[in-house]
């Protein structure tokens, strides 16, 4: 297996599509139920521990960069099989692609669930995947240049659901928000792990990195992508603040659609059928450029075609979605894939630098040696 | 290629009609309710249904059901109907007064649970028996009562206040410590339903009302009022120097005037001794004045404007003396004080035991800036 990707020039994208990326990927069914998680732990301060959330995020970031910029033209399956050889490598690109997978259907379960609560009470699970999974594959088919078009005209699509929020910004109560800074620096850290699920999702930067052609450019975007989904985060969390009751906050599950049901027009009475329905669009470049890295990564570690991927992951899908049939059950998944993302996505990085370091110092010094 | 895109599109096709359908013509759709207890303890629900039949005569029909719960109710009365019935639409729930006094916090779980029912719902209380409201004779009203009812409820809704209480403006003020909600009274008044009082909440459960002319005093505090018509009634002693001679002998002075813009803002002055300081601006735009009166004068609208201020301020004072009876916290000083402790925590129990010993002086400033085409 080659450590380093060759990508054909018809292949690649460019960096700022990045911005796009990113922030197509960590928005998601994440963001609407996330103001009561991180309200639960850090109150009226929750500002602050998304701040918090975004600062670790970036830290995450940067060591990304830096571990990718030591090759000429890497990914996390290349890094892998260099650094701890061809077995342990490929394993932990095999759990990677597990994660991806697993988050994958997390996602699709917790719109499912969404759809049963605010559309279709008794419309099975497999159905609905069906129809998804339907407008999935389409999109992948298509290769990476397709999964990202995707990504970024559904991302200025639905730019504008943000204006259906004016109206709960005209109904907060100010006071919700005071006192400020009463939370305490442990209960900041806990929010800012709240946060871990629906930050999540940046770690396809390291698998889609080899496919950028102006590597040079790739910073700026992507920080840029982590401060608008930041943004938004804050907008919505302190929105959910404002509009509920300390008291009701922590007991409501789709915050942010519920914020969206008190707007109301004269031609259009129900708003909320709309964005969850509209909420599709959010959710597709999620589950396009999940799908297309964990095919993608088939492809490098196992040489498996990338279609044969597609159709066994529908598959394993259509199965598994009839599995879930109670709010509790998607409620562990979710738990689980925030649990375990917390470690793959935000905390391994981490430990791979040193790693990394200390591998490029054994080679340099070998390099050196015989000069 | 070809065979994939046949299989992508048939699939689309047929999987499409696993959705129910909910044809127009099929389906009973709820705009109001009332919510009633029967002498059995048990719910009765009477509601005003929308159904869109070539046939049939009203728009509108009244059905009513009984069950032990909300949604058990309406199940009763869809079978009464031939159509299915939706609350997709449901604008405006109301409460007998017997129901709102034992607490509504039951009635408001399926409201907030189901995704169906619109959060833009309002809730009202019925001066006496909800369904009462619902069986008048529509030749009175001049729509069907379902629109009428929510035509009543509208005027303050679009500017988010009484007396359009909404379901989650009325959720969030229970789960409020230190602010309890209010919600229109509607009763009839010669066979037609109208706004007749404000119900004043503990919690959930009502526990006073006041007449509807009070209304002011609580939207001036509950946000900023733009074009709101406003009545006084001043005694006509400190104004005998700005009337002109022989213009009438009433007693009283009666004045209109549009509320331009008004607020109110509590202020907490002293944490221990609990005072509190409430500051209302109102700026008058007078409409009509019962007697000829000198406005060109600076000094007889300063005159004016000191009267109303002093009239608002006793009537403020009167009504806060009336909620500390109740101990009911309507204008939101639990709020403020909450605010204002370290930690920002209040319990229901300690705001209670405090509330009645606050102390308020309310500050008004009365603007009239602009008294119309003519002088006098």
């Amino acid at each position: 297996m080659d450590i380093n990707v060759k990508v054909k020039p018809n292949l690649q994208i460019r960096a700022f599509y990045l911005f796009f990326i990113i922030a197509g990927i960590q928005l998601g069914v994440g963001i609407i139920g996330a103001p009561k998680f991180i309200f639960v732990e850090a109150e009226r301060d929750s500002w602050l521990a998304i701040l918090i959330g975004f600062l670790f995020m970036c830290v995450v970031v940067g060591v990304m960069f830096f571990i990718l910029n030591q090759y000429e033209n890497a990914d996390y399956f290349g890094i892998h099989v260099d650094l701890f050889g061809k077995w342990i490598g490929k394993f932990l690109g095999t759990l990677l692609i597990i994660y991806l997978g697993a988050s994958f259907l997390s996602i699709l379960m917790t719109y499912i669930q969404v759809i049963q609560i605010f559309l279709y009470h008794a419309l099975p699970n497999w159905i609905i995947t069906s129809l998804i999974m339907i407008l999935v594959l389409y999109t992948v088919f298509g290769g990476i240049r397709v999964v990202v078009g995707v990504t970024f005209i559904f991302f200025i699509i639905t730019l504008s659901l943000l204006t259906v929020l004016y109206d709960p910004l005209l109904r907060i109560n100010m006071y919700n928000y005071l006192p400020m800074f009463q939370a305490s620096f442990p209960e900041l850290l806990r929010g800012a792990k709240a946060t871990a699920y629906t930050f999540a999702g940046f770690e396809i930067l390291m698998i889609i990195y080899p496919f950028v052609s102006n590597k040079r450019n790739a910073k700026l975007p992507v920080y840029l992508g982590l401060t608008f989904t930041t943004f938004l985060f804050i907008l919505i969390t302190m929105l959910s603040i404002g509009y509920f009751s300390a008291k009701g906050l922590k007991n409501i599950d789709w915050a942010l659609l519920i914020l969206v049901k008190s707007a109301s027009f004269t031609f259009l009475e129900r708003l909320d059928y709309i964005v969850v329905i509209v909420w599709l669009m959010v959710i597709i470049p999620n589950l396009v450029l999940l799908m297309w890295a964990m095919a993608y990564g088939m492809k490098r570690l196992y040489k498996i075609q990338q279609r044969k991927t597609h159709y066994l992951f529908t598959g394993i899908i259509l199965i598994a979605v009839n599995y879930f049939q109670y709010g509790h059950q998607i409620t562990k998944l979710t738990d689980f894939i925030a649990k375990t993302g917390f470690w793959i996505v935000y905390i391994y990085p981490l430990l791979l630098l040193p790693i990394v370091l200390v591998r490029k110092k054994l080679k340099s010094s070998g390099r050196s040696k015989p000069s | 290629m070809r065979k994939l895109t046949i299989m992508i599109f048939s699939t689309m096709l047929f999987l499409s009609s696993c959705l129910p359908t909910l044809q127009l013509e099929d389906l009973g759709v709820i705009t109001s309710q009332g919510v009633d207890m029967t002498e059995k303890d048990e719910i009765e629900i009477t509601m005003s249904v929308l159904q869109f039949q070539a046939n049939s005569t009203s728009p509108t029909t009244i059905v009513s059901g009984v069950g032990s719960t909300i949604k058990g109710a309406v199940e009763d009365a869809g079978q009464k109907v031939s159509q299915q019935l939706v609350p997709g639409k449901l604008e405006l729930e109301i409460y007998s007064k017997e129901v709102a006094e034992k607490g509504i916090q039951p009635y408001l779980d399926t409201l907030r649970r189901d995704a169906n029912i619109p959060d833009t719902l309002f809730l009202a209380v019925a001066e006496e028996k909800a369904k009462d409201i619902f069986h008048i004779k529509e030749e009175y009203i001049s729509t069907n009562i379902g629109e009428f009812l929510h035509g009543l409820i509208q005027p303050g809704s679009e500017q988010r206040l009484f007396p359009g209480i909404s379901i989650n403006k009325f959720s969030t003020y229970i789960n409020n410590e230190g602010i309890d909600p209010i919600a229109p009274i509607i009763g009839l008044r010669e066979g037609t339903p109208v706004i007749t009082g404000i119900a004043l909440f503990k919690d959930d459960k009502m526990k006073g009302q006041l007449p509807i002319e009070f209304e002011h005093y609580f939207t001036l505090n509950e946000g900023t009022v733009r074009e709101d018509l406003v009545e006084f009634e001043l005694p006509m002693e400190p104004f005998t120097e700005y009337l002109p001679k022989g213009s009438g002998d009433e007693e009283k002075l009666k004045i209109v005037a549009l509320i331009e813009e008004g607020n109110g803002k509590i202020k907490l002055k002293d944490k221990k001794a609990l005072k509190f300081d409430t500051n209302i601006k109102i700026v008058l735009n007078l409409l009509e004045i019962s007697r000829q009166y000198k406005l060109d004068d600076p000094k007889a609208i300063a005159q004016l404007e000191k009267e109303i201020e002093k009239q608002t301020k006793s009537q403020y004072e009167d009504i806060l003396k009336y909620l500390k009876e109740l101990n009911t916290d309507i204008f939101g000083y639990g709020m403020i004080y909450r605010t204002n402790k370290k930690g920002g925590k209040l319990t229901d129990k300690e705001w209670d035991e405090k509330y009645p010993n606050i102390d308020v002086t309310f500050n008004v400033k009365v603007d009239i800036v602009r008294h119309g085409t003519v002088n006098r």
